[in-house]
């Protein structure tokens, strides 16, 4: 190898580790479990708590993602620790706010929704937001399988939202489509994250 | 004719790494760099007799603790080092 090939090459490494989106990130893969709990939860229980009263609807979302927020933090503060981390990085602060104000947005149209007759409409909602977050992860911390479930979840969500045209009734907790509206959403917020999870925990 | 504490390869990846990163406790950087502690203890004490880096340790509790810093020395160092290896490349 001649030494500009040398040079090259060293250059051309120097520059996958600037730029490589691979970069350290402590996780406790655990918080996905966690987020897949509240994911079933939600789906569960979502619309009908908000269909019977729109501010214990808001109640509840915000003390399930505050619950969810707060049990994150303690996990990433014992990964931390391991690694000697005093607080959280930057990478960490960034993934706490997205979803923060993904989820804020999330129960203000829910809320909305449930207002105008379209609970129903909430749920794709929901997993277009939640896969715009998941996204946004696994594009910086580029974790193939976040990336390509967030791109699942948001492609189901705009099939829901185009199939929900072709509904009339986007209110009621008893049509066939909410069922499976609630059944799709189960799946992608509540089992989908759980499998990663776990996926992610065993390659450790 | 380059700077030979960068022109190597797991010491310029690791100045890689602490400027994106700005600090980064030494288990971490072990860990992406996939090499041992004391291969690593060895560019890090030679990078920091350069005043490239700034080693951290204490305690925290009974716990040891390293962080790595990266100067204004050592960013001007890398700067001025990949602008000779960029000029290096287009004159041959």
């Amino acid at each position: 190898m001649s030494e500009k090939d040398e040079a090259l090459k060293h250059l051309s490494e120097i520059k996958s580790a600037l730029v490589d989106k691979e970069t350290f990130f402590p996780y406790n893969y655990n918080a996905l479990m966690i987020w897949g709990v509240i994911g079933m939860i939600m789906t569960l229980f979502m619309g009908i708590i908000f269909k019977s009263s729109i501010f214990y609807g808001v109640v509840f979302s915000a003390i399930l993602m505050s619950a969810g927020t707060i049990i994150e933090g303690f996990l990433t503060k014992e990964v931390n620790r391991d690694y000697d981390i005093e607080g959280c990085t930057k990478k960490q602060k960034f993934i706490v706010t997205i979803f923060g104000l993904l989820s804020f947005f999330a129960i203000a149209l829910t809320a909305l929704l449930t207002k105008y007759e379209l609970v129903v409409l909430a749920y794709p909602i929901w997993i277009f937001l939640i896969g715009i977050g998941h996204f946004s992860v696994g594009f910086i911390l580029n974790i193939k399988i976040i990336e390509f479930s967030s791109l699942l979840k948001i492609f189901v969500a705009i099939l829901l939202l185009i199939a929900s045209f072709f509904i009339s009734d986007l209110g009621s907790l008893n049509s066939t489509f909410f069922y499976f509206v609630q059944g799709i959403t189960f799946a992608l917020l509540g089992v989908f994250p759980m499998l990663i999870g776990r996926k992610l925990k065993k390659e450790l | 004719m380059f700077d030979p504490l960068l022109h190597q390869n797991i010491r310029s990846k690791l100045i890689s790494l602490l400027i994106t990163n700005e600090e980064l406790p030494f288990k971490a950087l072990k860990e992406y760099l996939e090499v041992t502690a004391g291969n690593l203890s060895s560019h890090l004490s030679k990078l920091e007799s350069a005043g490239y880096v700034n080693i951290l340790k204490s305690f925290e509790g009974k716990r040891p603790k390293t962080v790595i810093y990266i100067t204004d020395a050592g960013r001007m160092a890398f700067y001025k080092y990949i602008q000779e290896l960029k000029k290096f490349v287009e004159e041959n």
